[in-house]
């Protein structure tokens, strides 16, 4: 049996496309066992894909220049990157922030929040610079297929995966086809 | 008219001169997307989605392209649908269209038009402006970042409802919709029509309180009839478990189009007086809580002395329950006669060429019929006389003073169609403008069911008794020593209160079926749209229960 390896990560999300994911339950099985193979993903210790991964699959926007060295990453690797969810499809609900000087942002975010007592706003080299704009997956890297949705169902991450493994374009229409 | 023969996708079809492309297509059966297109408003080719191949030159808005003998219409080439999806791109690309956190999603006509067309991503970078967002309406919201620029409610604002305040200013990318000359919603000459809201496609334009409350497709949609005035225009309730979200005008009404008036549309659902949920009897100064049996009983001892009356705003059967049981001592709360009586209908308002509006604010009341007035008024260069019009004075040439009634009759005389529009009007108002021979009279009802009274045979009567039975939603009533005061009524005012010795708690608004008479004389009925709380007595009920006393 052929063999299609399967990396995916999370940039500017919330994760609720991974529950999405993860939410496939038995079908996910059903995808092992017709050859998917689910390599470095954020919950398991390779973190990073191998060169000639297969699918490469990042759900959230891209806000940071870490996140913008995560899609760069992906698309050198993977042989089909795939956006998934609205953040990672459109910019979604992070793209609010594009309105609102960084500056601003981190200090109503860190320092005014009502709740903080002298609060301050994190710095590091561990920690992402904010890029000017929060954008879409397809302003930073070459992107292959979408799988919109807030999160997207189940059933759309499950058209998509079993087409790519089945060696069809996928493509997602009515019910699967959702934005919100 | 002739007919005209032409080709829409190979389809041999004919039809009226002077339909559109659109609308033959629609006749032949044959799809084609829109989204500036309002089937109510005039065309007007502002979003480029229905783009049709039909002869030489570029693509053809379908929407605004009258047909032609011999024509050829493409209506889904590759090439026409890639210019569709293209359009899509463009209106997407521009401002906010992430649905994940609009209310609209789920009702949107863009959402609609993006899963038909399959857009699975934005070709073009999305926004980055920021545009004004307008909270200060009490009912609407306006989010410019939403808006698609169609101008549908600018269109339906001096269209239908004749308000002419919505229309966009700027150009480009820059437009936006503009409320009176750069003013805010709050302050602008806005009549909360709410029409602007019904017809927009997006999020741009959203009732503030049914907002997030729940979408559509997790509603029911009832048609009935409101009853807020005698006009009786047709309704769409959008109601979720028990709880009216929405009410929207009824395009298929003959009687209103669509069209809604605040009082219609938005106060009802705005109602914040308590609401009384159980019989009550004051005795010695105290409410108690009693039982329907007791107090039924309590008005069957006090019936031999008992004056009824009536308000003009309750359902027929209401008024028949009690015009049965007491007869002769059933009398109405309000003016019953008009001063003139009517001679023409709803229907004349629509080619006249004067107005002659005495005495009464269209903008405020009766909004509707003020709608079918002003909407002809600029357009169609029909004159409008406002005699005391409150409101209606500032947007007329012709606005005049009771004292002025002369000058204003000399006015209107020099139409040819003239329609006098009034409800109550001061002595010696009414005595001057019967006495016209051309006009036609539109007499407006004082309440929503006054015709209903009058064809009960109730008559208006001043209250004086000593016991007093008072049936409706506005009471108020002076109290003397030794009076015993009997309110059916759903709100339970303090002032209520201070007066009554005996409250009974009636359906309200759209908890009741109920015949009303409108003010063309036509029968509507207003359904039961929400189930009454616990405790509150029904129609059915107090007429059964009336039966006995």
């Amino acid at each position: 049996m052929k063999k299609i390896t399967l990396a995916s990560d999370w940039l500017e999300g919330c994760a609720g496309c991974h529950m999405s994911l993860l939410d496939m339950d038995e079908r996910l099985v059903e995808l092992i066992n017709e050859g998917l193979v689910i390599t470095a993903t954020p919950i398991t210790d390779l973190k990073v894909p191998a060169f000639g991964t297969d699918i490469g699959v990042l759900e959230g926007a891209v806000a940071t220049d870490h996140h913008e060295e995560v899609a760069k990453l992906f698309r050198e690797r993977c042989k089909i990157l795939v956006a998934l969810g609205d953040c990672a499809v459109f910019g979604g609900i992070n793209t609010m922030r594009n309105y609102i000087p960084i500056e601003e942002l981190l200090k109503r975010g860190y320092v005014n929040t009502e709740s903080t007592v002298e609060g301050k706003i994190p710095q590091g080299p561990g920690i992402g610079k904010h890029l000017k704009k929060c954008m879409a997956l397809n302003e930073v890297v070459k992107v292959d297929f979408y799988i919109p949705g807030c999160p997207p169902s189940a059933d759309a991450i499950y058209k998509v995966l079993k087409d790519i493994l089945e060696g069809k374009t996928p493509e997602l229409k009515e019910e699967l086809l959702k934005y919100d | 008219m002739g007919k005209v023969r032409l080709k829409i996708d190979g389809k041999e079809i004919e039809v009226e001169e002077g339909k559109t492309i659109l609308e033959a297509a629609k006749e032949a059966g044959i799809e084609i997307p829109t989204l500036c297109y309002h089937e109510k408003l005039l065309p007007y080719g502002a979003c480029r989605m229905c783009v049709v191949e039909a002869g030489p030159g570029a693509l053809k808005p379908a929407c605004a392209t009258y047909v032609t003998d011999g024509m050829e219409v493409k209506t889904s080439t590759p090439e026409i649908q890639e210019v569709r999806m293209t359009v899509l791109q463009l209106l997407f690309g521009e401002r906010n269209h992430y649905c994940m956190y609009c209310e609209s999603s789920g009702n949107c006509e863009l959402q609609d038009l993006g899963y038909k067309f399959g857009l699975d991503h934005f070709e073009f970078p999305p926004y980055e402006d920021k545009y004004p967002v307008d909270v200060s309406h009490p009912y609407i919201l306006l989010d410019q970042n939403r808006c698609v620029l169609c101008r549908r409610c600018a269109r339906a604002c001096a269209e239908l409802g004749g308000h002419f305040v919505l229309e966009v200013k700027n150009r480009g990318y820059q437009s936006l919709i503009n409320i009176d000359l750069n003013n805010q919603f709050a302050q602008s000459s806005c009549v909360s029509c709410g029409l602007c809201v019904q017809v927009c496609p997006t999020g741009a334009l959203v009732d503030k309180r049914a907002s997030y409350l729940g979408r559509k497709e997790q509603a029911e949609v009832i048609k009935t009839n409101c009853d807020r005035c005698p006009v009786g225009c047709g309704i769409e309730v959008y109601r979720r478990a028990n709880f009216i979200l929405k009410v929207y005008g009824d395009w298929d009404s003959p009687i209103n189009q669509g069209v809604l008036c605040k009082n219609g549309r938005y106060l009802p659902l705005y109602e914040d007086r308590p609401r009384l949920n159980a019989p009550k009897l004051k005795e010695g100064g105290i409410w108690t809580q009693i039982s329907p049996e007791m107090a039924f009983k309590v008005i069957s001892e006090k019936k031999g002395a008992a004056t009824v009356f009536l308000e003009g705003s309750l359902p027929l059967e209401l008024l028949q329950a009690f015009k049965s049981a007491l007869g002769d001592r059933v009398f109405a709360l309000n003016e019953v006669n008009p001063p003139i009586p009517s001679t023409a209908t709803l229907k004349d308002l629509e080619d006249a060429d004067t107005y002659l509006v005495v005495g009464v604010d269209l903008n405020e009341r009766y909004g509707v019929v003020g709608s079918m007035i002003k909407r002809r008024v600029v357009p169609q260069n029909a004159r409008l006389i406002a005699v005391e019009a409150g409101s209606l004075s500032g947007i007329t040439d012709f606005s005049y003073e009771y004292k002025d009634i002369d000058t204003a009759l000399g006015e209107a005389r020099k139409g040819e169609k003239v329609v006098a529009v009034y409800s109550s009007l001061p002595e010696g108002i009414s005595e001057r403008l019967e006495t016209e021979s051309g006009f036609k009279y539109l007499f407006l009802p004082y309440e929503a069911n006054t015709m209903a009274l009058k064809e009960l045979g109730i008559e208006h009567k001043v209250p004086q008794e000593k016991v007093k039975i008072y049936v409706g939603e506005n009471i108020s009533s002076a109290r003397s020593p030794g009076d015993f005061i009997v309110a059916f009524t759903p709100f339970e005012t303090p002032e209520l209160k201070s007066v009554a010795d005996l409250l009974i708690p009636i359906t309200w608004y759209l908890e009741d079926e109920g015949t009303f008479i409108t003010l063309e004389g036509k029968k509507v009925v207003r359904q039961r749209v929400v189930t009454p709380a616990e405790g509150v007595l029904t129609v059915e009920e107090i007429s059964s229960r009336l039966l006995k006393i």
